[in-house]
């Protein structure tokens, strides 16, 4: 997984609330292995009846084209946990989404992906919405490390983040290798897991 | 130190405190579909890994397989790739796989009930985002995502956060007509999309208590729509007597073993839950949605919401969604002509459900207007429902009878719903182009669904039966 410490980028609105992962990616987009998840990103949204773009939403606006954060409202990503929703965020380009709430599920995903959800109280969301609304192009700097976004006025927002999450972003260090190096521990509980639930390790064999 | 069942299964499978109000948890049971597990097979391949513990591991097809009758992987052309990888991953991985023609095949959260595959105080995990169904057993069972899909086949463990643990009490009585899908509509509708996110709900009280066991995975089926990953209800006789002597429960000995250890998992009663939420089921209605998310919900024989009457900060959603749904605030929806039917998905197309559609619709037939379908959970319940007479009922009056799979719920097939076609569909997700593009869906209960069917438009099923 490739890293993430510091970003700076023109912020996309996208101020809708409860955006769901089938409007960030619709099920159809998700009907061969082969198609770059990013084509079904707000396809519903991005593209007219007939294919073309819609020029009025805001990935399609020729300054919001190549933004790595998206700004959106409260709840983002709710509905379906198909990770596909993340992938075609990243594959879209955008590495950074900021918003008022997120599904658990999604939110979860993003830190597999490389992808930093920022989660942010109303207040400090407003800031942000009113700078974006007051330029043209709203560059901001998102920094990992010290879990603060510093906006073109020079305010400063710190948002929360675990220090767990941090390190997986900062490193890009692969989860399961590390779990995989906890067996022993893993192999004893297991072990007497089995004395008292033997049941949940008793199984059937495979159809042959 | 007392505690919720929610903590007293954390605990019991927590392998290590990770910190950050993280656990390193043991999972008991996986199941995989061919949609969201080729990229985890094909890293696991990619990272030289092999699946920890093929025993505790399942798989079905359910999401892309066409439910045509007389389907085979082909069918749906763009689907069969998913399905021949499921059975070539787990052919490779020694996995046990419900496939296309087996007796047992259907939507992962149906076979985990009828197979027994969830088992109350289990951790059960899936990469779908309803998995909580069986929480209806007294499982700790929650959605993930691929790369935590991946994560359980190389490890059988999952880094999880730690939810709060949130109580839903609902007491009385349901009137009669009053379905468990009402009940949980009923939910959405006081506590809006929101109100579990971050937390694990118990579902309590004497109207839960109440609900055969197919009710309460309708139930719990729905408390991602709350928000919530986490959705359960404590395991009582009803569930023992559900489970008892199905293929993957434990028998002779062992059953008494889990039996006695099973009647252990409750909360304390001076447990303290984060947030605890209560409403009179003698209150609830025949409900169905008027939106774009599952929390816009009225009863079947009130108006839409006037926007006028909302919160500020909810108007321009109300609006977007009443645009895009063709309607108007204020307005009932009831006479609305409908286009397309729906009775299936993991939220409501098990046996109990198809029984209760057939029993309305003896002696009726679809409105010619109307698509209506019907797609059993599974092709175990397919067979029952056969042995019944069931689809004989059903076909006679004009609903076509599929083979078992999560079909119109999603779209990911080529069961979609048209653009602009007014849906009433017995699924979960009510969201803007779920269905298909442009397709405007009213969830509701399989009653109201038949009702629909029946009178060609929306009707609430209480007064169709009435005039009939």
């Amino acid at each position: 997984m490739k890293p993430l410490t510091s970003l700076t980028s023109v912020v996309a609105p996208l101020l809708r609330d409860n955006v769901d992962t089938d409007c960030i990616i619709p099920a159809e987009y998700m009907r061969s292995l082969s198609t770059n998840p990013g084509r079904g990103l707000f396809a519903r949204w991005r593209y007219k009846a007939d294919g073309a773009e819609d020029p009025g939403f805001v990935l399609n606006d020729p300054r919001f084209r190549h933004a790595e954060i998206l700004l959106a409202g409260s709840n983002f990503g709710c509905g379906s946990s198909r990770e596909n929703a993340v992938w075609a965020l990243q594959r879209f380009g955008i590495r950074c989404v900021i918003a008022r709430g997120f599904s658990d599920i999604f939110y979860g995903n993003c830190f597999k992906n490389g992808v930093l959800p920022v989660r942010l109280p109303e207040a400090a969301h407003a800031l942000i919405v009113a700078e974006v609304q007051q330029r043209d192009e709203c560059e901001v700097t998102v920094d990992v490390r010290s879990c603060r976004i510093v906006l073109p006025s020079g305010a400063t927002i710190g948002f929360d983040l675990d220090a767990r999450r941090q390190a997986q972003l900062l490193s890009g260090e692969d989860e399961i290798g590390a779990t995989l190096r906890k067996r022993a521990t893993i192999d004893a509980f297991r072990a007497e897991h089995a004395r008292r639930a033997p049941w949940l390790y008793r199984q059937s064999p495979v159809d042959a | 130190m007392p505690l919720t069942l929610f903590e007293r299964i954390w605990n019991d499978h927590l392998i290590e405190d990770l910190g950050d109000g993280v656990g390193l948890l043991q999972i008991d049971r996986h199941v995989v579909h061919e949609v969201s597990s080729p990229e985890a097979f094909q890293r696991l391949a990619a990272a030289g890994r092999t699946v920890a513990s093929p025993g505790q591991t399942f798989a079905t097809q359910d999401h892309i397989l066409s439910t045509a009758p007389g389907r085979t992987d082909t069918t749906f052309a763009l689907g069969t790739e998913y399905v021949r990888l499921l059975r070539t991953n787990c052919a490779r991985h020694n996995i046990q796989l419900f496939d296309v023609d087996d007796r047992r095949q259907g939507i992962v959260h149906v076979v985990a009930g009828e197979q027994g595959l969830a088992l109350p105080g289990c951790t059960f995990v899936c990469g779908d985002s309803h998995t909580a169904t069986v929480g209806a057993l007294g499982a700790l069972a929650w959605g993930i995502g691929s790369s935590e899909v991946e994560h359980v086949l190389a490890t059988q463990t999952l880094a999880q956060s730690k939810p709060a643990p949130m109580q839903i009490r609902v007491d009385g009585r349901l009137r009669p007509g009053v379905t468990p899908k009402d009940l949980i509509l009923g939910i959405l509708r006081s506590f809006g999309i929101t109100a579990g996110v971050g937390h694990a709900i118990e579902y309590a009280g004497e109207a839960i208590r109440a609900l055969p066991i197919e009710g309460r995975m309708t139930v719990c089926n729905m408390s991602i729509e709350l928000g919530a990953r986490f959705g359960f209800v404590a395991p009582d006789d009803a569930t023992f007597d559900y489970l008892y002597g199905k293929p993957y429960v434990p028998a002779g000995r062992d059953w008494e073993r889990a039996l006695a250890q099973w009647s252990t998992l409750r909360s304390d009663d001076d447990a303290r839950f984060a947030k605890v939420l209560e409403l009179d089921a003698s209150r609830l209605k025949p409900f169905i949605s008027w939106g774009t998310t599952p929390g816009d919900i009225v009863a079947v024989d009130e108006p839409v919401p006037d926007i006028a009457s909302l919160p500020i900060g909810r108007r321009d959603g109300a609006r977007a969604a009443l645009a895009y749904m063709g309607i108007e605030g204020g307005v009932p929806l009831e006479g609305l002509p409908v286009d397309v039917v729906f009775i299936g998905s993991c939220t409501n197309s098990r046996l109990s459900d198809l029984r209760g559609v057939a029993e309305f619709v003896r002696g009726h037939t679809v409105a010619p207007n109307v698509r209506a379908l019907v797609v059993p959970g599974s092709s175990q319940v397919k067979k029952a429902a056969e042995d019944e007479g069931i689809d004989v009922v059903l076909r006679a009056a004009g609903f076509e009878w599929r083979e078992a799979g999560c079909s119109m719920c999603l779209g990911i097939n080529d069961d979609v719903v048209p653009p602009a076609a007014r849906c009433v569909s017995t699924s979960n997700r009510n969201f803007e182009g779920r269905q298909g593009k442009g397709a405007r869906t009213h969830l509701a209960s399989p009653i109201t669904a038949a009702a629909c069917a029946i009178a060609g438009r929306i009707v609430d099923a209480g007064r169709l039966a009435e005039r009939a």
